[in-house]
């Protein structure tokens, strides 16, 4: 370091304290949502017969509003007050500050209001539509622009590592948002993905498991490497086992993606590289645990009496048992037990309320009172939420760690005669029912908990005394004439340019190498002739299972196993989904798989199924969706729809989108009328139900037609 | 034909991956031993203290 002359500054901690409030109130109403969604699983009714209440609408809420609003406004809070402190310099721009703080408040707004209302794109954890896909974008830029801005008037030349942690994350989830939300808007609210199939599968699964990594993990990462020697007054126990552990994970991690698609019509290879990839996941993952836990050592006895090491301990022990379950889960015999179980349901909550809650509340509690000159409420409070959030977790890993691996074993049995020994879909759903009330209570805990911390921290909040004035703080300017005569690594600490390069580079090399097969798939996915578009009125029901979230419970993707073939017919073949925008596999089956239901049932029996699913299939825990009957199937729009798959590929003719209307008037009055019979009266022929059934019939017809 | 015999016949750019792995290899045991340098350790200490400096309170 070398000095010029001291200079005096101030750090910009009003939008730390704004972000660490929306996060404590985000962060209940996140959780609200889960414990809201979770009542509804033990049983149906708690949607209350409301559609913007069912599961499949409020899931994704749940999910976009812990991960983006909750663990985002966290990571806002943590990165704005650690980096100010790190590059002993104010935030590059105070203005930007307030814009994305205020535009990202705006943002989980919007999707509090469209994704109850059904305005989803249904890839899972980037829902949202095309114009608050823009706006991300915008918000995202400017943050940025400003974290980059800070960097380049830094007075401190070495970057310390937790700023590596927030550089990878900030290019990388640029990367993946806008690679995974390229659409064609149909209308304000509604568009189609350009990738489809296979391809779509892959770019949302690398888009899904590097959200996890590159939002959930590594900027939390970033903070437990600042935050933990903080509250524990002493240095990281290895600074350079922090690099290997940096390089090792972000070169890693974003390979993983395909994990989440093992078994399905994803190319083996890629599979198999996603799967060898995820298990070299664990050293890395293992070295940053040892890491966060030796810096506690010679003061262990600590933890006992201070709830802020309470709570930064266990939320680096999950970050272990996380990191180590995860990459046991991609072990394909292992996957194939596990995959579309609660197990994955159980490992998800482990990370997110183990490691992010844990990880956020430790933090909180670190800053709160230090932002506003004061002394935590009550440690006593502090200490019951802690004990409450615990408990409560380790109700919700077990009870759905139980049910997963119940249900996998439950699909999966077959007898002596080849046969499936629970062919009934709902035997195993009753069987894991008291598991879903075990998940409730133990979701109302934690949820209770995240209550006291709000009430705890708010009460703090209000009692200290108003600051007026902003610390001025004084440090030497940069000399930045003077050469860098460091060498190899310890150059690079000192060159941001050129380590955010190197950062993309190591995130990149992951991405081409598994996205160029992916993109050229058409080349080896044999088309069959059998494989034809959907008609206008299928279409407009395959819409409409998007919007009531459907992937939410259903997959559409049966293995090559004997059990799945045994239950739900011919194995899933990549040439079954080439005009799939957006693809629908789903990751999780509270219902059934629906990949071959075509033909299954007469129409009859869907109609009545989703008007009462207990009247055809007694104990189901579906909801009711009556508002299909009532509400009119929108016409008006399909040849704009047809226009749009056509720029995409999907091989329909002019005269076809020409006479888009007329044909789905046509089909949809023949649906009807084959339902007369069974007491369906012709006056629904126009209403949504009548094109769900039409795409509900339709999937997975072609190849076994 | 099924997708394995698909891409097993027909993808044969496994060299892919392989040149990845061996990159990140490579780059990886260069970092280790400019890491691990003793003359590093000076460095290193310093560094690991930054977040106990935040500048002098005026």
């Amino acid at each position: 370091m070398s000095s010029k002359e001291m200079e005096s500054f101030s750090y910009d901690d009003d939008i730390v304290k704004k972000f660490a409030i929306a996060t404590i109130i985000w962060g209940a109403v996140g959780m609200l949502v889960g414990v809201i969604i979770a009542s509804q699983l033990a049983d149906w009714r708690f949607n209350f017969g409301i559609e913007w209440l069912t599961f499949g609408r409020l899931r994704p809420l749940h999910t976009n509003a812990i991960i983006f609003a909750f663990v985002g406004n966290s990571i806002f809070t943590g990165i704005y007050h650690s980096t100010q402190r790190l590059l002993k310099t104010r935030l590059f721009s105070d203005t930007l500050s307030k814009i994305h703080f205020w535009g990202w408040q705006l943002i989980i707004v919007l999707a509090a209001v469209t994704l109850p209302l059904g305005i989803s794109g249904s890839k899972e954890y980037a829902e949202l539509e095309w114009p608050i896909d823009i706006l991300i974008t915008v918000i995202w830029v400017v943050f940025a622009v400003n974290f980059f801005g800070t960097l380049a008037k830094r007075r401190e030349k070495h970057i310390y590592v937790s700023i590596w942690f927030y550089i990878a994350s900030i290019v990388t989830i640029a990367l993946l948002h806008i690679v995974n939300s390229l659409e064609i808007p149909v209308s304000l609210m509604k568009s189609y993905p350009i990738f489809a199939g296979v391809q779509d599968a892959m770019v949302q699964w690398w888009y899904g498991h590097n959200a996890v990594a590159f939002f959930l993990t590594t900027p939390v990462l970033g903070l437990m490497y600042y935050y933990v020697p903080k509250a524990i007054n002493r240095p990281v126990y290895s600074y350079r086992l922090s690099i290997v552990h940096f390089w090792s994970l972000i070169f890693l991690y974003i390979w993983a993606g395909p994990h989440h698609l093992l078994y399905t019509a994803l190319p083996e290879w890629a599979q198999t590289v996603g799967m060898v990839f995820s298990l070299m996941l664990w050293a890395p993952s293992w070295g940053g645990m040892i890491n966060g836990l030796l810096t506690l050592r010679g003061a262990w006895d600590r933890v006992r009496k201070e709830a802020i090491l309470k709570y930064f301990v266990t939320a680096i022990t999950f970050y272990g048992m996380s990191t180590f379950e995860g990459p046991l889960l991609s072990i394909k015999s292992v996957n194939s037990l596990g995959h579309y179980t609660d197990w994955i349901v159980g490992h998800v909550h482990g990370g997110g309320i183990g490691w992010n809650y844990m990880f956020a509340a430790g933090m909180l509690y670190y800053l709160v009172p230090r932002l506003w000159k004061t002394t935590v409420y009550s440690e006593k409070l502090s200490s019951t939420q802690f004990w409450t959030g615990t408990l409560g977790l380790v109700l919700y890993y077990l009870s759905m760690t139980v049910a997963g691996i119940t249900q996998g074993l439950m699909w999966r049995a077959i007898d002596g005669n080849g046969q499936l020994v629970y062919p009934n879909f709902m035997e195993t759903v009753d069987k894991i029912l008291p598991m879903y009330w075990i998940r409730l209570i133990g979701g109302l805990l934690v949820f209770t908990s995240m209550l006291i911390m709000l009430y705890n921290l708010f009460k703090t909040i209000h009692l200290a005394k108003k600051v007026e004035k902003e610390d001025v703080f004084q440090a030497p300017s940069l000399d930045w004439t003077k050469e860098n005569t460091d060498k190899g690594h310890r150059k690079l600490e000192g060159l941001t340019s050129v380590f955010t390069v190197l950062a993309v580079l190591a995130v990149l090399v992951g991405t081409v190498i598994e996205f160029i097969p992916a993109l050229l798939s058409r080349d080896f996915i044999e088309v069959s002739e059998k494989i034809k578009p959907y008609t206008p009125l299928e279409l407009a029901g395959r819409d409409l299972y998007v919007r009531e979230g459907c992937y939410n419970c259903h997959s559409q993707m049966i293995r090559p196993m004997a059990s799945e073939v045994l239950r739900y017919g011919k194995a899933s073949e990549a040439t079954e989904f080439i005009y799939d925008h957006p693809f629908q596999w789903g990751s999780k089956r509270t219902g059934p798989d629906l990949a071959r239901i075509g033909g299954k049932y007469p129409d009859s029996w869907h109609y009545f199924h989703m008007i009462d699913p207990r009247k055809v299939s007694p104990g189901s825990i579906m909801p009711v969706y009556t508002w299909l009957e009532k509400d009119d199937t929108e016409y008006n729009i399909l040849p704009k729809k047809l226009r749009v798959m056509q720029a995409l590929g999907v091989p329909y003719t002019d005269e076809e989108v020409r006479n888009s209307i007329s044909h789905a008037k046509a089909q949809a009055e023949a649906i009807t009328r084959g339902m007369a019979d069974a007491g369906v009266s012709m006056k629904v022929k126009d209403k949504q139900l009548i094109a769900m059934i039409a795409y509900l019939q339709r999937m997975g017809t072609d190849l076994t037609r | 034909m099924s997708m394995k015999s698909d891409v097993v016949s027909k993808f044969t750019e496994i060299w892919l991956p392989s040149t990845a792995l061996i990159l990140f290899l490579t780059v990886f045991f260069v970092m280790l031993i400019f890491v691990w340098k003793k003359s590093a350790s000076g460095f290193y200490a310093d560094a690991e203290r930054l977040p106990f400096d935040e500048g002098k309170r005026k």
